[in-house]
């Protein structure tokens, strides 16, 4: 028995043919199938880059259930390795576009290695003017502010 | 407006329950938009009994949204059963809320129940500083797979027992130790390592300082509940068969314990202080006989780079119940000893293995008994192994100015021919008093011609 395959369509009206259980990990593709089976299901906010790059990720997680109970097509510490090396060769900006996929597509993983990263990037900054500096952010604090801030939270230690 | 401030709410939340409570606290600063979003809590802290208060304090805790980060958590109480569950469910939570430093005084009795840390605390990211004790089993069956401590800096363990596997292969102090790469510091105190089935091994590429420290000098076998039983000359009840360093970074050793009967591995190439107490029995005398149950030579020998050493009367008569086989310590410059009130027999034999040394402290009073008419004991044959001692500083930390500490004095200026600097601590309250100790310090005959000294005077604080 071949496997059902639905068809997902980006914001530049590229199709993209995908397992039915790939395309399920989001939970708006997975009620979409079953509120509109058979159909097309237009993405018009995803390119098709980041759509790409989505199905890529899903299809890596995606659990196979072909009668072997719930083998994972990979090891957990291997899947691990791979959503690292995934979100490591991904720039900022495009970063930004697959964690707002995961978020529209509902993909609590995706969204959560996504995030995860942002939270890394941050985390090596050394201090907060490096955190603007990296992610494009405007300072609308008086250095008096700042300082205010700084008391309160008791920074740094 | 940037990108990542035009997420949403939950979104920026999300990214920040990754943060440690320190970073979030850089995230506050960043802009407007971002000093909402989070609130940094510096402490969290209970300490009492868990009947009155700690439900609410653990309400409080699980309350907290995910937005906020708790920098420092403290909990101090006795453990008891029925309340184990709110601790745990307590302690999952703030270790998810980027906490920095984690301290665990959760008291459990050494009989009967025993209490397991939640998984959690094991796989915690953001933690830098933790602090547990005391009781606990940390078994390595019931650690999680995936133990990571990637911050952890600091760990100080109360108390705590870890268990192997029965074939030697596996233990949970070392799966703890290899999993927190960036451990800096280690104190162990009670460890008890005769008492429990595990591998008795400190192994750690990044360790740089380490203590280990015995409060309890008399284990008692609580399994017979009939009467404490005691088995060995030195109360352990438990053979003590090695301990393992294998600490290649570490610079700084405290160690104060019984010694096992040997230590297999010791990698303390770097170490540049150690601060030893090492007894072999209750009553801490080394014997000759000693050196035919225990062997610490592997020990000794692995101290051969340290530059600075703090000993106890004990540790100096271990280095003399094995001064054949000692090596010379070629870089030791300055030792500080501890000999109270002990006889000093074995010091003229141990100080001829520190061919370099430039400091000599003398933390206690210096060695004259009250009321008999021998000035200087003869243990220390008139201080004649001082002739060949090249100590250029001389510190006195307890000087009274008797008549026998002023001829002992005689003895130190009058043979050490390299001194530069001799600093006594003297304790007088008058100005008489004060007189009369500079006076017969600065009028002795000096071997040394440039010898200086100073006389600080500090009051009887006991």
């Amino acid at each position: 028995m071949s496997k059902k395959m639905i068809v997902l369509k980006s914001s530049e009206g590229v199709s993209f043919v995908v397992e039915e259980a790939v395309a399920r990990q989001s939970k708006i593709i997975s009620f979409l199938v079953e509120e509109f089976p058979d159909r097309e299901l237009p993405l018009t906010n995803m390119t098709s880059e980041i759509l790409r790059k989505t199905i890529e990720y899903c299809k890596k997680h995606v659990v196979e259930d072909d009668g072997g109970g719930d083998s994972s097509s990979s090891s957990s510490g291997d899947l691990k390795e791979w959503d690292v090396k995934f979100v490591a060769e991904i720039d900022q900006p495009r970063l930004m576009d697959l964690l707002m996929a995961a978020n529209y597509l509902d993909i609590p993983s995706l969204l959560d290695v996504t995030c995860q990263k942002v939270a890394d990037t941050i985390a090596a900054c050394n201090d907060e003017k490096e955190i603007r500096a990296t992610f494009n952010i405007e300072n609308d604090f008086t250095e008096e502010e700042v300082e205010a801030i700084r008391m309160e939270n008791q920074y740094p230690i | 407006m940037d990108r990542i401030s035009n997420l949403p709410d939950e979104i920026i939340h999300h990214i920040g329950s990754f943060l440690s409570a320190k970073e979030a606290a850089f995230a506050t600063v960043l802009s407007k938009r971002w000093r909402t979003l989070f609130n940094i809590i510096p402490k969290l802290d209970f300490n009492g009994s868990l009947k009155r208060g700690f439900k609410d304090f653990v309400d409080g805790v699980l309350a907290l949204p995910v937005s906020s980060r708790v920098r420092t958590f403290s909990l101090k109480c006795i453990h008891a059963p029925q309340d184990e569950d709110l601790i745990n469910r307590c302690l999952r939570h703030v270790v998810n809320r980027g906490v920095l430093v984690l301290e665990l005084h959760i008291r459990v009795a050494r009989k009967g129940h025993s209490y397991l840390l939640p998984c959690d605390v094991f796989t915690c990211k953001t933690v830098s500083t933790m602090k547990l004790g005391s009781g606990f089993v940390i078994d390595h069956l019931l650690l999680p797979a995936d133990v990571s401590l990637p911050s952890l800096k600091s760990l100080f363990l109360d108390s705590v027992r870890f268990f192997g596997s029965d074939d030697g292969r596996c233990c949970s102090f070392t799966t703890l130790l290899s999993q927190s790469p960036l451990l800096e510091e280690l104190v162990m105190e009670d460890m008890e390592w005769e008492r429990w089935k595990w591998c008795s091994t400190v192994s750690s590429t990044t360790l740089q300082r380490l203590t280990i420290q015995r409060r309890e000098w008399e284990s008692f076998d609580e399994t017979d509940d009939e009467e404490n039983i005691r088995l060995d000359s030195r109360c352990l009840t438990h053979d003590f068969d090695y301990i393992s360093f294998d600490t290649p970074a570490l610079t700084y050793l405290e160690y104060s314990d019984y010694v096992p009967k040997e230590y297999l591995i010791v990698n303390l190439g770097s170490l540049v202080e150690a601060n030893l107490n090492l007894c072999v029995d209750e009553h801490g005398v080394w014997q000759n006989q000693h050196a035919n149950t225990f062997n610490p030579m592997t020990l000794i020998n692995g101290l051969k780079n340290v530059e600075i050493l703090n000993l106890t009367i004990e540790a100096v008569e271990m280095f003399y119940v094995f001064n054949e086989s000692t090596p010379m310590f070629e870089k030791v410059s300055q030792i500080t000893i501890d000999l109270s009130n002990s006889c000093w027999f074995s010091l003229p034999t141990v100080i001829k293995k520190f061919p370099n040394l430039k400091t000599l402290i003398i933390e206690d009073s210096l060695h004259y008994r009250f009321g008999e008419g021998v000035l200087v004991c003869e243990c220390v044959s008139e201080y004649s192994f001082l002739l060949s001692c090249p100590v250029e500083v001389l510190k006195i930390n307890k000087y009274n100015g008797y008549v026998n500490e002023l001829e002992q004095m005689k003895h130190f200026l009058g043979k050490l021919s390299c001194l530069e600097l001799v600093e006594v601590r003297a304790q007088a309250t008058s100005s008489e008093e004060k007189l009369q100790i500079m006076a017969d310090l600065l009028m002795l005959p000096r071997a040394s011609s440039k010898c200086k000294i100073q006389v600080k005077f500090f009051q009887n604080s006991y």
